[in-house]
């Protein structure tokens, strides 16, 4: 390249003022490539004039040439019917379409930059959105249930999993979600950003949603520096097994380098990705690439791609498919049951995969990237009325609606829970036997993808591991029906306003040097488990907090079920509240095969004196040593009279004596029966016989 | 359907053993005394026909307030109320039949009676049947619907046939148009 077009050229995205002709000349020929290739419409063609549109304001003298061009072809962007996208409208093959695509990044402006291609010198991360967008609507995607938790305008649905964080050292275990969901808190409250929420949970985010809101402002120098971190479509849909969602340099750990730009990239298969933007300056210009010496052990995030990935015409064959392997989604939806090695190694897969189905043989969805999740009721508009069929009744019964046929949908059978009384069927929902480890008492726990960032290179493996969820805790929803979920007891500093009625959190940067000069005697388990934290030390805290001018109100604690104060007198107090209780989320795998359901073998697993379905304990999960070994009934969560299931459980204990005074009963009602019918009968043949001799 | 059923058939069972009362007051059968059983063989009869009745009151309360008022499952205490007098009514209603199926034999006289007598004993067994079997893995949900239908509609029967032999039974007793019983004196 000439020396005029200075180094920027290879990352496609920069230019220099003093070279304008020239580079307006390329322009103009990019202009008339674009509206050949997409017509009047297209990402390509709009992301073209904003850059011409761009350089001739930056232009100090009128060109007038140019001003007409832009100005043509401006009218070309006029409204004109709304066109799905060439890859979203289906043609019915069930082939795989080969993706043999040019890829592009984005540039400084957030447009369409330059195609990447093997000779650059530093060549940038692939952008999805504008590597995607030729085929495919990534708006509309980006609409999608797993990148639409920022958008204040969609439902958000029944509550699952949430974010949890965790700090030990802080007594701190909350659960955080961009969802409004009830119980469960935005980042901000807790005073962390988005950008920091997304650095340490975007391991298992699949992009989109806050990766993409924190950087809505141009001029905020994270956004500039890190980017944005779109929909990953490749965390789904590459069948590569190199991607690398994460392994060292893989997706996750981009992301907790804050390279969000770069992450995507880094987990594909024919990319690599080095270095952090943690290592870079504010003023840093990943668009300028690295300039000067290189420190190997400091560097700033480069990117280099597999030379043999690209074809003759410097496109890359992207392993893609619809049929998304399961293991892309145990990448961030992986169950792991607290248990000894001989029952891990024993324990089987849900049984709908054990049969042969993929994740997404139930969790289906259009182009809109609506997600079934499997309950009913989670759409309400007509254009989603096909979830129905992807619930447990939807596959294994049938609502007898068509074109739905029943049951046996891809080979689900009918289930026929011979003497399972039908009042079960109003009072438990499917997975209450079905889902899940067996009951235990007391409830026992297990870790997942999210909460332990399982499947990363700083996975907690240790069984006590915070966060401590607990499963299976049976509770009743709010259709009446009782599920199991999975449980977390909260743990975080708050303020109490208004009687105590009011909790607000207090921001993690106030409690922290607090709670570490308090704290710093009593190391964090190297199990990452909780701390000893005593009441003393508690009291230190809250005191310390009342006298801070960042509280604004009477500080508490809130864990275990309670929230802790000071009283008047400085003494250490605790009461139940509502802000302490435990949340819960309803979990539906592992489904059990039909023979290992509850109750398949006796009603008497759970209508027993002291089964774990009604009479097990939850114990409560709290830092505060004096509040450990405490359980809550499970029969409080299923909100029924626990005496009234005990006197009904103890009437089973008798009931082999009620079967057999019942069919003894029986037994002589018969015989009495087929007396009295023989005498009457006998009667009658009597009486026909001496007409017959009269 | 069987909510409205039970309500029609319970209703006018009432009101026909009401009307009869009132009707027939002047006309009633003079009870036959006491025969030559021993006494507790009358203990027997009398216990066991007062616990029948007790028990069928008892289930029909139980069972038919949750359909009938609740118009819900029979579930809670109601349900283990309703097994327990289950049975006891199948142990108190074996000995009861034995008791009273010769009173109620091939001899002339009293059919409304005898007639209230066998199908309350004939109707109890698949009451008790569909219920018992209900207990045991041998069909599924759609058959578990139709018996427990069985159970209601004979459960029904039991208690309408019940009231009657009880009225019936309260008014005059056993009557049998003058003949004694063999070897006995009248």
């Amino acid at each position: 390249m000439a020396s005029g077009l200075g180094p920027l050229y290879p990352n496609g995205a920069a230019f220099s003022i003093r070279t304008r002709p020239a580079f307006l000349q390329t322009y103009r020929l990019e202009l008339l490539c674009a509206v050949v290739s997409n017509g009047a419409h297209g990402p390509d063609l709009q992301g073209s004039v904003n850059r011409l549109r761009r350089t001739v304001r930056q232009h100090r003298s009128t060109d007038t040439k140019t001003r007409l061009v832009v100005a043509g072809f401006a009218l070309l962007l006029l409204p004109g019917p709304a066109q799905a996208q060439t890859g979203d409208e289906p043609d019915g093959s069930r082939a795989r379409y080969v993706h043999a695509i040019p890829l592009y990044p984005e540039d400084r402006d957030g447009d369409k930059g330059f195609k990447i291609t093997p000779d650059q010198t530093h060549p940038m991360p692939f952008s999805m959105r504008w590597s995607c967008s030729n085929c495919h609507d990534y708006d509309r995607i980006a609409k999608g249930f797993h990148f639409n938790s920022t958008d204040r305008s969609i439902r958000p649905g029944r509550l699952a999993q949430p974010w949890i964080y965790v700090d030990a050292g802080m007594g701190v275990q909350v659960p955080l979600s961009t969802r409004p969901w009830p119980q469960v808190y935005r980042p901000d409250q807790f005073g962390i950003s988005l950008f920091d929420f997304v650095r340490r949970f975007g391991r298992q985010m699949p992009g989109g949603g806050p990766g993409e809101t924190y950087a809505e402002d141009p001029n905020d120098p994270q956004a500039r520096l890190s980017g944005r971190l779109e929909v990953n479509c490749l965390a789904c849909h590459s069948a590569d097994p190199g991607q690398d969602q994460g392994g060292a340099f893989g997706y996750a750990d981009q992301v907790r380098e804050g390279n969000f730009r770069w992450a995507a990239t880094a987990a594909a298969g024919f990319a690599n990705v080095k270095g952090s933007v943690r290592n870079a300056p504010r003023t840093y210009d990943p668009y300028a690439g690295p300039t000067g010496t290189l420190d190997p052990n400091s560097l700033p995030p480069i990117t280099w791609y597999r030379r043999e990935a690209f074809d003759d015409h410097n496109d890359v064959l992207v392993d893609l498919t619809k049929r998304i392997p399961n293991e892309r989604c145990y990448t961030c939806h992986s169950n792991s049951v607290v248990q000894a090695e001989a029952d891990r190694i024993l324990a089987d897969e849900d049984i709908h995969v054990a049969s042969g189905l993929r994740c997404v043989d139930c969790h289906r969805h259009g182009i809109d990237h609506q997600i079934s999740r499997g309950y009913p009721g989670q759409f309400e508009d007509p254009n989603h009325a096909w979830a129905a069929g992807l619930t447990c009744e939807g596959c294994h019964l049938s609502p007898g609606q068509p074109p739905l046929q029943e049951g046996a949908r891809m080979g689900a059978p009918k289930p026929q829970h011979k003497g399972l009384p039908v009042v079960h069927f109003e009072k438990l929902a499917c997975t209450a036997c079905h889902s899940g480890p067996q009951p235990q008492d007391p409830a026992g726990r297990v870790k997942t993808s999210r909460a332990h960032a399982l499947a990363t290179t700083y996975a907690q493996k240790a069984d006590p591991a915070l966060p401590h969820i607990l499963y299976p805790v049976f509770a009743r929803q709010a259709d009446g029906k009782i599920a199991p979920c999975k449980l977390i007891w909260p743990a975080f500093w708050a303020t109490a306003q208004d009687g105590d009625e009011q909790v607000s959190p207090i921001p993690l940067n106030v409690v922290a040097p607090i709670a570490q000069r308090v704290l710093r005697r009593v190391p964090v388990p190297a199990t990452n488990d909780w701390p000893a934290l005593t009441d003393e030390m508690v009291k230190q805290i809250l005191t310390a907090l009342s006298k801070s001018d960042a509280v604004k109100g009477r500080p508490v604690y809130l864990c275990g079920g309670r929230m802790h104060r000071l009283d008047p007198q400085g003494q250490l107090t605790a009461k139940e509240h509502a802000a302490a209780a435990p949340l819960m989320w309803v979990a539906a795998h592992d489904v059990r095969p039909a023979r290992q359901a509850l109750g398949a073998r006796r009603c008497e697993e759970c209508h027993e004196p002291g089964s774990p379905f009604f009479f097990g304990r939850v114990p409560v999960d709290t830092p505060m040593v004096s509040g450990r070994r405490r359980f809550r009934p499970m029969a409080d969560f299923h909100a029924i009279d626990v005496d009234r299931v005990r006197v009904f459980a103890w009437s089973f204990v008798f009931r082999p004596w009620l079967k057999a005074i019942g069919l003894a009963a029986c037994t002589v009602l018969a015989v009495l029966a087929l007396a009295f019918s023989g005498q009457v009968l006998f009667r009658v043949s009597r009486a026909l016989s001496e007409r017959g001799r009269d | 359907m069987f909510r409205e059923a039970a309500i029609a058939t319970l209703t006018i069972t009432g009101v026909g053993i009401l009307l009869h009362a009132l009707i027939a007051r002047g006309s009633r059968t003079p009870a036959r005394g006491p025969g030559p059983c021993p006494p507790w063989a009358r203990l027997l009869r009398g216990g066991s026909a007062i616990a029948v009745l007790a028990c069928v009151l008892g289930l029909a309360v139980t069972g038919l307030y949750s359909r009938l008022v609740l118009n819900a499952a029979l579930s809670g205490y109601l349900l283990i109320v309703h097994v327990s007098l289950g049975g006891g009514l199948a142990a108190a209603l074996a000995v009861f039949a034995v008791a009273w199926a010769w009173d109620h034999g091939d001899l002339p006289g009293r059919r409304v009676c005898k007639a209230a007598f066998w199908l309350m004993v004939i109707a109890a067994i698949p009451a008790v049947l569909a219920v018992l079997l209900n207990m045991f893995p041998l069909w599924g949900t759609d058959w578990q619907g139709a018996v427990v239908e069985v159970h209601r509609v004979s459960a029904l029967i039991c208690t309408v046939c019940g009231a009657v032999w009880g009225y019936l039974t309260a008014r005059g007793g056993v009557h049998r148009n003058g003949d004694t019983w063999k070897g006995t004196q009248a």
